[in-house]
């Protein structure tokens, strides 16, 4: 028997040749990725819902604002470098590194703090989602690491970036570092401020978030922390106190740390401008490591809604 | 035995105390591939169980074995290969299903491209294939349920736990549900423990039960095998019934009677007695049949068992302290 070769140029009359069909279950044969991908893929999504991404329009306009609030004063100080003529430069109109934290970043990282990073927590709590994720190659201390990572990442992008940025900009233009020595110096310290500002808030918004299921419990409660600390501290200041009790601003001290890290006067500071940078920096550090270990210890003895 | 296979879930001895509060006590327990209904009423300790074996949390004692390994000790590798749907409904109401289930899987370990393409298969395998882009929150209590057991089988486990999977459907969506469960148990060949407070649904899906009260497991086996296990026979008279009744009593014989049926239970040849009854008696048999054991008769007896060993402590003595 024969087969009639196909001829392209006939018309189809036949009945239709496609077809949907179905597969049935199909197992998975590849390789499954350990906890640390767990973590990782965590991690990327807590930094999606934080700043609103694959949700509805509302859920993004404070992460747009902070990050326009972050970067368009440094794009401006860097287009005057660019076009301004040295002499102009040179007489200090351009802030320094502490100067824009103190003007731009610091009110952006209380925005972030009190108003966007509780959702990395609060909301798996409220929605079930905990009990899920507990249910995976997560536990409870890979879970709230790769949740206070992710709001530590997304952090660096306000307390890092912009002035990273600067510093390149500003080196190029001439108006930077003279060195390759200082402007590696300059970048080390520069990182190193940027990370604890970032772990310091990270923390605290995670140690406040973890007590509640609410997000707006948790954003009232930290501006009402950050607020009650400072009217309390500036009371005591005013009376004839040591000068270490401004070290109880919780919302200022680690921008008094970033200032001394970064080896320049320390600027927005209120009283801590009297305390020895090395002290702000290890109170900062303390109180980092404390606020993480509440969030953790919380986590460890939460009761989980299955 | 050979040729047995060996259990998806071993528990020897197993117990766990919040505080002073025993949560289970003394568990044995074997649970082999299939479908496996947790029996158990509210509170029983079907759901402490079920966090023991996805290793969340430390036993008071015992031990216990999940798929070959310690949960206890290695909890994120059982996890990995576990899929688990919780009782409760809340889920994010802004993500797509799609997007939760792909997320889910992703943290199961599968890579974002095979999680993406299994997230699909399994909605559409859940019958959600046309509304996996929907928002949860737009969606209705038995839809949420579908979104969680596509969430719990997209990763290809090879046990799955489903805590009271038909809770806040209605009949039709809980009947639509079942058989879903025994699908994936049957077609997709993913062993399935089932928790449950309703006999009638464990009935329908499972395989084999396992019936928990007051924190100890009282009964375990195959459907088939818990219902031989409670024996009788029920015998039909046409008249004087409590005559026969009254004559079975006197031989030992524990009878319930209901208009003309007599349930017997006993010791001995309850058939030939029964015979022996219906002649002296002049009653009239119209049948005599083994007694048909409903998995509620199980159930209630093996509660009964377990309140029975409850009131009486110093018969217990495996029961830790």
């Amino acid at each position: 028997m024969s087969a009639t070769p196909p001829n392209p140029a006939a018309p189809n009359v036949g009945p239709p040749s496609a077809a949907v069909h179905d597969l049935g279950y199909r197992r998975f044969e590849g390789e499954r990725a350990g906890v640390a991908a767990a973590m990782r893929a965590l991690g990327v999504h807590a930094i999606q819902r934080v700043m609103g991404l694959k949700r509805a329009g509302r859920h993004k306009v404070l992460p747009a604002l902070i990050l326009i609030i972050s970067f368009v004063p440094a794009l401006v100080f860097v287009g005057m470098a660019a076009f301004l003529p040295n002499e102009l430069i040179e007489e200090d109109i351009l802030p320094s590194y502490s100067e824009y934290n103190a003007a731009f970043i610091v009110s952006v990282i209380w925005l972030f703090t009190s108003f966007v990073a509780p959702e990395a927590l609060c909301t798996d709590r409220r929605t079930g989602m905990l009990a899920l994720y507990l249910a995976s190659p997560l536990n409870r201390t890979t879970y709230i690491a790769a949740k206070v990572g992710a709001v530590v990442v997304t952090m660096l992008a306000i307390t890092l970036v912009p002035t990273l940025f600067l510093l390149v900009a500003y080196t190029i233009e001439g108006a930077g570092p003279d060195t390759v020595g200082e402007f590696l110096e300059l970048l080390a310290r520069i990182t190193a401020g940027g990370v604890l500002l970032a772990a310091y808030f990270g923390a605290f918004s995670a140690m406040v978030s973890s007590f509640t299921s609410r997000r707006s419990i948790a954003s009232a409660s930290i501006v009402i922390s950050f607020l009650l600390a400072g009217a309390v501290t500036s009371a005591l200041i005013e009376g004839d106190v040591d000068d270490h009790i401004a070290l109880l601003q919780i919302a200022v001290v680690p921008l008094r740390a970033a200032t001394y890290l970064l080896g320049e006067l320390p600027q927005g500071v209120n009283g801590l401008a009297v305390v020895e940078g090395s002290l702000a920096l290890l109170t900062s550090l303390g109180l980092t490591a404390l606020f993480a270990g509440v969030a953790w210890w919380r986590y460890q003895t939460l009761e989980i809604d299955r | 035995m050979a040729g047995e296979p060996s259990p998806i879930v071993s528990a020897r001895g197993v117990s766990k105390q919040w505080g002073s509060n025993i949560a289970l006590a003394n568990i044995n327990l074997d649970l082999q591939p299939g479908v496996t209904g947790l029996l158990g009423s509210n509170g029983a300790g079907k759901t402490t169980f079920m966090s023991l074996v996805l290793g969340l949390h430390n036993r008071s004692g015992g031990t216990m074995s999940v798929l070959g390994v310690d949960p206890q000790t290695q909890g994120a590798l059982v996890r990995g290969r576990i899929g688990y749907a919780p009782e409760h409904h809340h889920l994010p109401p802004d993500v797509q299903a799609n997007d939760l289930v792909r997320h889910l899987a992703q943290l199961h370990g599968l890579p974002h491209r095979s999680a993406t393409e299994r997230a699909s298969d399994a909605l559409w395998q859940v019958g959600l294939g046309e509304e996996r882009f929907r928002a949860i929150g737009t969606m209705s209590t038995g839809q949420r349920q579908r979104v969680k057991l596509a969430a719990a089988i997209a990763h290809d486990p090879k046990l799955v736990l489903l805590d009271e999977p038909t809770d806040g459907l209605d009949p039709v969506q809980r009947d639509l549900m079942l058989e879903l469960i025994a699908r994936i148990g049957s077609e997709f060949g993913i062993d399935i423990l089932l928790s449950s407070h309703l006999l009638d649904e464990v009935d329908k899906v499972c395989d084999n039960v396992a019936i928990i009260a007051a924190g100890t497991v009282t009964t375990s086996g195959t459907l088939d095998s818990l219902r031989g296990a409670v024996t009788g026979l029920v015998v039909e008279v046409s008249e004087r019934p409590e005559a026969l009744a009254a004559w079975l009593s006197q031989r030992g014989c524990q009878v319930e009677v209901d208009r003309h049926y007599l349930t017997i239970t006993g010791e001995g040849d309850l058939a030939l007695l029964a015979r022996d009854g219906v002649v002296e008696t002049r009653c009239g048999l119209r049948r005599l049949t083994d007694r048909q054991v409903s998995l509620e008769d199980v159930f209630l007896q093996a509660n009964d068992e377990a309140n029975a060993a409850t009131m009486a402590p110093a018969a217990s003595p495996g029961t830790p302290s």
